[in-house]
């Protein structure tokens, strides 16, 4: 097992949404992107031609129009239909992403701390911690299963932020809170996706995790090979990540 | 001084374009005070607005440079510049000074220099109130500034200042305690200045003056003024709260003792979004009034128009648990809802703001650049907050870089390009002499592309999973190049600066020799000298439309301006004292005729007799 080299692990761009979630949340992402391209350039354009079409040429007084009702229904009716349709695609995704699983394969409990992470399997009596020499915690996950978070915070509010799940849920202290994905086929190394998204105090912004998803069995190979009773820190202890 | 009016027709049959400067006399022009102790005592509105104004700029000058320290810090990754500890400080007061010390106090600077002007009045109704609130204001941003200088530096937990980290235990230091004192300090003043705008508009519209006459912005102003009566208060009363959790060992928010983190937030909150509509609300009525002006038309569906702002200021006390999506603790299709439905009073605006240009004759004088700025920027940003309102959406971009963006298209887009439109527009009224047009252009341009580059790509940043608040980010490619691009932005975004104070110095060094009316506009401010005199008019505009400085100008042309006004400058004709109850105000008491010496004479609209 060696230690990773810190260069090697950096994530170029974005990571492709790894949960059944994270596609719903994409796609709706995608209908208002190109939405708000198609208002803007409508504006835009509108603005582009009043100011070149009517530009002063000379000094008459251009006719006095105060008010056209029709035009001014129709431009308060169309953005209201726009709206309702925009709810109506939100509406839908939030209630796929809302729903709480009663049986998941795999429970996870989170506690965020000033400035850290706590991974917790509690079926397995595993624990995660901050592993040492300034690298981020490793959340370890099975591919094709269903998995929930059972959020806590030991101290101020963080906000548990997995940009590859395109989801966050703060932590509140004193309130616990629970969400659930489908994690898909896709396995690998997610270097730096997971962040606290909620500002915490001094280091606030070294508040990273990075997430790593195994098959299945390497998953199930894995917890079984962990030490119960005591905390798991530094990677060699997680297992290489490649 | 004037206070006849000429007669309509000159005597040859020509029609003819009148000029407010026929009626104003403009050797009478009006003076701020001129020593320290005239400041410090003054209870006029207009040296008072100028105070405001003045004093907001400073702010968005020592805003400006907190950005700078935020932009010089990320330009590389890694921690350069200033400690994390001073780093959270700086933005936290970046944020609070933006929003506490300059955008909320300049729409006030407006309500007081034009409010009184736009609808005929001397003052505002209590204008002791208003120099009690001018002074409570710049004691609470001292106090908040005060804040770098004490143990620990200043409050560091983000301008929404989350419990429990903004509590005893999270922020232990004495800056903490000063930024709750002051935002409470503007947050009353603010709740004075609101009652005083209500108070003006309801009860001192001059005669002629009915609220579906009044200046757009004017409207706004009032509409404001309400919303900060319901969420002001609210905020107070959540700040004492928090600052006895801090000392007073109360526990409303320590979840250690029973308290509820989350009450401060639904707290905060609801003052928060609704606040976002009392920044913006006072700029959308400057629009208002700068893009008939340049377009030669009347604004394009007035009623409509108020309409919309009335119905923003209704859904904005409906929408503050947006900011709550993430917390799993809200309703959120009920708040998605409302949000989105609040872009459609919005676009509304918008649409009117172009009905107005369609079909006019366009002028590009400064204050029409800046408006025209300001539409592309605050479309760009209001479709991001169309994205945001969507949880979906939200779940992954809330408090990252995209939000950052977002806000500040909307509120830094919407706010720095209206209030350069404002100075631009009202200078020649405020101080009687113009600012360079040649300055003005190279002001725009650069502010265009240096708030583009400082702003567009933080989108990116966001999407890419960039948090905001972070004194540092990992070194990947992405984050590196828009970071270094967004800093490169803001040089550019604070070197647009130099040309506008270059500009102010000039003009400044020039003698004052405009006249009441240099753009031909619309309103009543300037049917008064530039600037105006004490108690503001010695003569006013029979007003029977929106426009009454505009029908006035082409009296002579029937069918032009609204009808009406022609009877109404027919029948004061020799009855000047029965327009002008305005000497009620003014200094010279001996103007007004005595009741009984006054001629009877029918009113041309009701057909009553009257004296």
């Amino acid at each position: 097992m060696e230690k990773i080299d810190a260069g090697s692990m950096r994530t170029p761009t974005l990571p492709p949404p790894l949960t059944d979630q994270a596609e719903s949340v994409e796609r709706a992402w995608n209908v208002f992107l190109w939405i708000g391209y198609g208002v803007l350039a409508l504006v835009v354009v509108l603005v582009l031609w009043v100011v070149v079409r009517y530009r002063r040429r000379d000094d008459r007084l251009p006719r006095q129009t105060h008010y056209n009702i029709p035009i001014e229904i129709t431009y308060t009716a169309i953005p209201l239909l726009i709206v309702f349709g925009l709810f109506a695609v939100t509406f839908v995704t939030v209630r796929a992403i809302e729903d709480l699983d009663d049986e998941p394969d795999q429970v996870v409990e989170v506690v965020g701390y000033q400035w850290s992470w706590e991974f917790t399997y509690p079926d397995a009596g595993v624990t995660i911690v901050d592993v040492e020499d300034d690298e981020d915690p490793v959340l370890v996950l099975p591919a094709s299963s269903t998995v929930r978070f059972d959020l806590e915070s030991a101290d101020v509010i963080h906000s548990f932020w997995i940009t590859a799940f395109r989801f966050k849920r703060d932590m509140i202290p004193g309130s616990a809170s629970s969400f659930r994905v489908d994690i898909g086929d896709t396995t690998g190394w997610f270097p730096n996706t997971g962040v606290c998204a909620e500002f915490c105090g001094l280091d606030h912004a070294r508040m990273q995790f990075s997430v790593r998803i195994l098959p299945p069995d390497e998953f199930d190979a894995w917890l079984a090979a962990q030490p119960t009773g005591r905390p798991v820190t530094g990677l060699a202890d997680i297992g290489d990540p490649t | 001084m004037t206070t006849t009016d000429p007669p309509r027709h000159t005597g040859d049959d020509q029609p003819r374009i009148f000029a407010v400067d026929e009626f104003v006399d403009s050797e009478h022009r009006g003076t701020l005070p001129r020593s320290v102790a005239g400041w410090l005592t003054t209870t006029d509105h207009k040296a008072l607005g100028v105070a405001y104004i003045v004093t907001s700029l400073v702010f968005l000058a020592i805003g400006g440079v907190l950005a700078g320290i935020i932009r010089a810090e990320l330009a590389r990754p890694g921690v350069q510049v200033v400690s994390e500890q001073t780093y959270n400080g700086v933005f936290t007061i970046h944020g609070s000074v933006m929003v506490f010390l300059f955008a909320v106090p300049f729409g006030f600077g407006l309500a007081n220099y034009l409010l009184p002007l736009q609808i005929g009045a001397p003052d505002l109704a209590f204008p002791r109130l208003n120099a009690f609130s001018y002074w409570l204001y710049v004691i609470g941003g001292a106090v908040m500034l005060l804040g770098f200088l004490s143990d620990g530096g200043a409050a560091a937990f983000g301008w929404f200042a989350y419990p429990p980290l903004s509590g005893e235990s999270g922020s232990p230091g004495l800056g903490a305690d000063l930024w709750i004192i002051s935002v409470i300090l503007t947050g009353t003043s603010g709740t004075l200045t609101a009652v005083n705008v209500i108070a003006t508009v309801t009860m001192m519209r001059t005669p002629g003056m009915t609220l579906f006459r009044m200046p757009i912005l004017t409207w706004n102003l009032y509409i404001t003024s309400f919303l900060v009566l319901l969420t002001f208060p609210v905020l107070s009363g959540a700040l004492l709260m928090l600052e006895a959790d801090r000392q007073f060992q109360t526990a409303f928010y320590d979840p250690v003792r029973g308290g509820s983190p989350i009450l401060w937030q639904h707290l905060f909150w609801f003052f928060g979004h609704p606040e976002v509509y009392i920044v913006a609300l006072p700029f959308f009525g400057v629009v208002s009034e700068i893009v008939p002006v340049f377009s030669r038309k009347p604004i394009f569906g007035y009623k409509g128009l108020v309409l919309a702002t009335l119905a923003i200021g209704a859904l904005s006390a409906a929408v503050w648990a947006h900011h709550m999506f993430v917390t799993g603790e809200v309703e959120v299709s009920f708040f998605a809802l409302t949000s989105f439905l609040i872009a459609v009073p919005t676009g509304v605006k918008v649409f009117n703001w172009i009905g107005t240009m369609w079909g006019g004759s366009l002028s590009f004088e400064a204050p029409m650049k800046f408006v025209l700025g300001f539409l592309v920027t605050f479309v760009g940003g209001g479709i991001t907050g169309v994205m945001l309102a969507s949880p979906t959406i939200d779940f992954h971009l809330s408090d990252s870089y995209f939000v950052v963006a977002h806000f500040h298209y909307v509120m830094g887009g919407t706010v720095v390009f209206a209030v350069f439109a404002a100075l631009y527009f009202w200078w020649p009224k405020v101080t009687g002499r113009m600012l360079s047009e040649r300055l003005a252009s190279w002001h725009f341009w650069l502010l265009m592309v240096g708030f583009n580059t400082t702003f567009l790509f933080q989108h990116v940043l966001g999407r890419e999973g960039m948090p905001r608040r972070v004194v540092d980010y990992e070194p990947i490619d992405s984050y590196e190049r828009w970071n270094l691009v967004s800093s490169i932005g803001f040089v550019i975004l604070a070197a647009s600066m130099v040309p506008f104070l270059v500009a102010v110095v000039r003009s400044l060094r020039s003698p004052p020799t405009e006249g009441a009316d240099p753009w031909e506009a619309n309103s009543l401010e300037w049917a008064t000298t530039s600037p105006p005199p004490h108690h503001n008019f010695t003569w006013l505009p029979p007003i029977r439309s929106e426009r009454p400085v505009f029908d006035l100008r082409w009296i002579d042309h029937e069918g032009v301006g609204v009808s009406g006004v022609g009877e109404a400058w027919q029948a004061r004709q020799g009855h000047d004292a029965r327009w002008l109850p305005l000497h009620r105000y003014s200094q010279q008491p001996e103007h007004e005729p005595r009741a009984e010496s006054r001629p009877v004479v029918r009113d041309p609209l009701d057909g009553e007799e009257r004296r």
